[in-house]
């Protein structure tokens, strides 16, 4: 995202607070497609990633006047609450066992992480993000990956990559803090 | 509950890299509404990780989804009524046709005899009365930096709001949007009023700007709850 970009987008929000429905079509017409691909590599279903993409931008058009409080870039702002409602209702109690969603699910997660970081990921803080999880051990690199981009619980981790359930947990906590302590260097955060 | 620095940041992370089963993450959810802090962590770490989310490919979503987003935000306005009644009510329509001659004269004049104020200044709005004396001059500059988020305010005539009564100034982004407001203003001559960041991002843009007469204070409700005493459009000067 270039600045232009992004004051772009935020203009868009800002409409959106005034409840001028066509900044809401242009939005979802520049973010859609984007937000719909995070939710469907966690939702793993065309009819799930579907409820949560229109259950988000309701969401957007309804708390588009917190957005400036948020003090955050708008993509990542929507995008947390794309994945926050994949995670949510993926999560979700329910009331029979579930147990065949979870098979499905489990056999369509793919086995290795997403393509090369530094191929997918543009813009200078996506550059550092890249570098500085390349300097990640290539467990922790996975399991971060596996976690934020596919929606894999601790459990789900730990079945896919037939390890103990601490150890996997282990690898997280410390893998986040190498990263937080990585991107700090590099002076990224925040921004 | 409090939380140590360390267990925020530790919740935080994994509530962001989205681990925790249902359970744990509602309770971070709802702790977050009350710890500033937390929230504040939460935000670190997803502007942090959220670039990871580009290695999703893109989907085009079904025109289905738009359709069914479209229908329920449709005629969803704040309030019991639509926005644009509440101005029409006010009269605000009046102006909607554009700058009267004696407002035009007037700003030319004033532009002209203004000295070069810094930062150069971006826009105007002349408000008037009801009998089309010009009152005041709002101006502002471009908004492109934060040390220019406010506006200049100046009294043309001598005028001030009744006993225990403020004057509140709103900016109407369009003639029918919700009014947005900017502040009471005081009694003095020339003053200066800050803007918010939304109202900042908002204002490059809007019609029109309104005083109305409000509680001493300011509207109690965030909307106008009395009446418009001074109105007028917006020209870009610059």
């Amino acid at each position: 995202m270039t600045p232009e970009q992004n004051a772009a987008l935020a203009a868009l929000l800002a409409r959106c607070a005034l409840r001028d429905q066509r900044a809401l079509a242009d939005l979802y017409r520049q973010t859609s497609s984007k937000l719909f691909g995070v939710s469907l590599r966690i939702c793993r279903r065309e009819d799930w990633a579907e409820d949560v993409l229109q259950e988000s931008f309701v969401n957007i058009w309804k708390h588009a006047g917190d957005y400036a409080a948020a003090k955050s870039a708008p993509m990542t702002w929507m995008t947390a609450i794309v994945r926050n409602r994949s995670l949510d209702w993926l999560r979700r109690p329910r009331e029979q066992d579930g147990g065949e969603d979870f098979e499905a699910r489990a056999a369509a997660i793919p086995a290795d992480e997403p393509g090369p970081l530094a191929q997918t990921l543009a813009g200078e803080d996506a550059r550092a993000l890249a570098t500085c999880m390349e300097g990640l051990d290539s467990k922790q690199r996975q399991s971060i990956t596996l976690a934020f981009v596919s929606g894999l619980s601790h459990a789900e981790l730990a079945a896919q990559l037939r390890e103990p359930l601490g150890t996997v947990k282990t690898w997280i906590r410390r893998g986040l803090l190498r990263l937080k302590a990585c991107l700090e260097q590099a002076g990224t955060t925040g921004a | 509950m409090k939380l140590s620095a360390d267990a925020r940041n530790r919740l935080a992370a994994e509530y962001v890299v989205g681990t925790q089963t249902h359970r744990v993450r509602a309770r971070i959810a709802w702790l977050a509404r009350g710890d500033v802090a937390l929230r504040a962590a939460i935000a670190t770490w997803n502007a942090m990780l959220t670039p990871l989310a580009a290695a999703a490919p893109e989907v085009t979503p079904p025109a289905r989804v738009w359709r069914a987003i479209e229908a329920r935000i449709a005629g969803r306005v704040f309030g019991s009524r639509p926005a644009v009644s509440v101005w029409e009510r006010l009269g605000l329509w009046r102006f909607a046709a554009g700058l009267s001659a004696a407002c035009a004269v007037l700003l030319a004049v004033y532009i002209q005899q203004m000295p070069a104020p810094s930062p150069a200044m971006s826009s105007v709005a002349v408000l008037s009365d009801d009998k089309q004396q010009p009152a005041l001059v709002i101006m502002w500059p471009p908004q492109t930096k934060p040390q220019n988020r406010h506006v200049m305010v100046r009294a043309l005539t001598q005028t001030a709001p009744p006993e225990g009564k403020s004057y509140e100034l709103w900016m109407l982004p369009t003639p029918t949007s919700k009014p947005v407001s900017l502040g009471v203003i005081g009694r003095d001559a020339r003053q200066v009023i800050e803007l918010t960041a939304a109202a900042s991002i908002m204002i490059p843009g809007i019609w029109g700007m309104a005083i109305t007469v409000e509680p001493a204070g300011g509207s109690p409700t965030g909307q106008p709850t009395g009446p418009v005493i001074y109105s007028g459009p917006c020209v870009k000067i610059g």
